[in-house]
């Protein structure tokens, strides 16, 4: 991995510079893959995920003098939620001008005939106009418990909420997504 | 709680849930990914930015969109200000228009007005207007008109905006009349004559203390006998008065 070199060369770097340094390139190679996992359950199309996580990173970097201890992953997750809020917000602006980014090569399934991959692509994409209709915890609870994998305490441990509300959350989200996958299937938009 | 991907077996109403959960991904980071976005990370930090692909019709849309915003704004913007203009200016028509009609109004009391006043009108037509009580919103209007609709002074308006003084506040009025002929317009004899009328026409009038003091008043410079007059028969009156001092001392200077 490439050193992160956020001055420019001819900076003269203090030790408590250097230091800053050396504890963001740790930070961001511990933790890049778990952002990368957290952001499509805030609802970040996979498309525009390296962007908003180089946003939330240059936040991170400019903030870690002021982490006052506790949990790091709290901490990254709540920057990224607001990241990603805003990024939400203002998505319908960028989309009018700027082109959509092209869909990153590794969502693909490795190995799959083209057939099952079309009907994997399909139902995959009705998951998402499901997820986007629920309400954010909703939606936050049930995929990172039921598609990115993490476990109700860690999950917790993220939102900083207890044990319990995340699996009211989750029964809730269940629940929800059902009932709108129901709807689909009454549009006769899956089988 | 148990994912629904691994459990062997859901009921029928989480089976599409689960169908569908199925076919999404866990997200899995791409290869280089990482290095992508620390390389975009430090080249945002230096000051340059990757170029982003522009939509040219969303740019064109984008640049009618605020073009029209624009014209809609210069538009509502004109539309207010015409409005305000021409409001003002309507305003400003309708008190001129007022106060045109105003005197002409005035013309058609006249002959009804008593003989009394016609001398003091007649002394001076451009002063009577302004002791009427009537709204005037603008004076050089008022004084322009008469004289441009009406060069000659057949009918003299002064009468007519003179409040008469057979009506309930006529003694008021002709007092007031008094004293604006002398203070505003430094005319002592009209005073005088106007003095004299209320005497004559209220020697009992309730005004009769501030009469007689005005008369003194005005007759003190020009004819010092009339004052004494005034003077003698305010004392014999109300000695005790609010002008008594004054009059003793119209007496002392005569003697």
């Amino acid at each position: 991995m490439p050193s992160l070199d956020l001055g420019s060369s001819s900076d003269a770097l203090t030790p408590a510079k250097a230091a800053e340094r050396l504890a963001f390139e740790s930070v961001y190679s511990e933790w890049f893959g778990q952002v990368v996992r957290w952001l499509p359950a805030m609802g970040i199309r996979s498309a525009d995920v390296e962007d908003v996580a180089q946003e939330m990173f240059l936040i991170v970097d400019r903030k870690l003098s002021s982490f006052s201890g506790g949990s790091m992953g709290a901490w990254l997750y709540a920057i990224a939620l607001r990241v990603s809020n805003n990024h939400r917000r203002l998505a319908w602006v960028r989309s009018m001008i700027f082109r959509p980014a092209e869909d990153p090569v590794f969502d693909e399934r490795a190995g799959a005939t083209p057939e099952v991959d079309w009907e994997r692509k399909q139902l995959a994409q009705l998951a998402d106009e499901v997820l986007r209709g629920m309400s954010e915890k909703h939606r936050r609870a049930f995929v990172l418990f039921e598609i990115e994998g993490y476990d109700g305490s860690e999950i917790a441990e993220l939102e900083s909420i207890p044990l319990a509300t995340v699996w009211t959350r989750i029964h809730h989200a269940r629940k929800d997504f059902a009932a709108r996958a129901e709807k689909l299937k009454a549009q006769g938009l899956v089988k | 709680m148990e994912k629904l991907r691994d459990q062997t077996s859901v009921p029928a109403e989480l089976e599409l849930t689960r169908r569908l959960v199925s076919a999404k991904q866990p997200t899995v980071v791409a290869p280089f990914q990482k290095e992508r976005v620390l390389a975009r990370l430090a080249a945002q930090k230096r000051g340059s930015r990757p170029a982003r692909r522009l939509r040219p019709a969303g740019v064109l849309a984008a640049i009618a969109v605020l073009g029209l915003f624009s014209v809609a704004s210069a538009m509502i913007g004109r539309a207010l200000w015409r409005r305000l203009h021409a409001h003002s200016a309507a305003t400003v028509s309708s008190e001129r228009a007022r106060a045109a009609t105003e005197p002409s109004s005035a013309v058609q009391p006249a002959p009804s007005s008593p003989p009394a006043t016609a001398p003091a009108a007649t002394a001076e037509p451009s002063e009577a207007p302004k002791h009427a009580h009537v709204h005037r919103p603008s004076r050089p209007a008022v004084e322009a008109r008469p004289a441009k609709e009406e060069p000659a002074p057949a009918a003299p308006p002064a009468p007519a905006a003179t409040p008469s003084p057979d009506t309930n506040d006529g003694e008021s009025a002709l007092l007031a009349q008094a004293i604006a002929a002398l203070r505003r317009a430094h005319d002592p004899n009209r005073t005088l004559g106007l003095v004299d009328t209320y005497l004559a026409k209220y020697p009992h009038g309730t005004l009769l203390e501030e009469a007689l003091a005005l008369g003194i008043e005005a007759a003190r410079t020009g004819s010092p006998a009339q004052a004494r007059a005034f003077a003698q028969r305010y004392l014999a009156l109300f000695p005790t008065g609010r002008y008594a001092n004054e009059a003793r001392h119209i007496l002392s200077l005569s003697q």
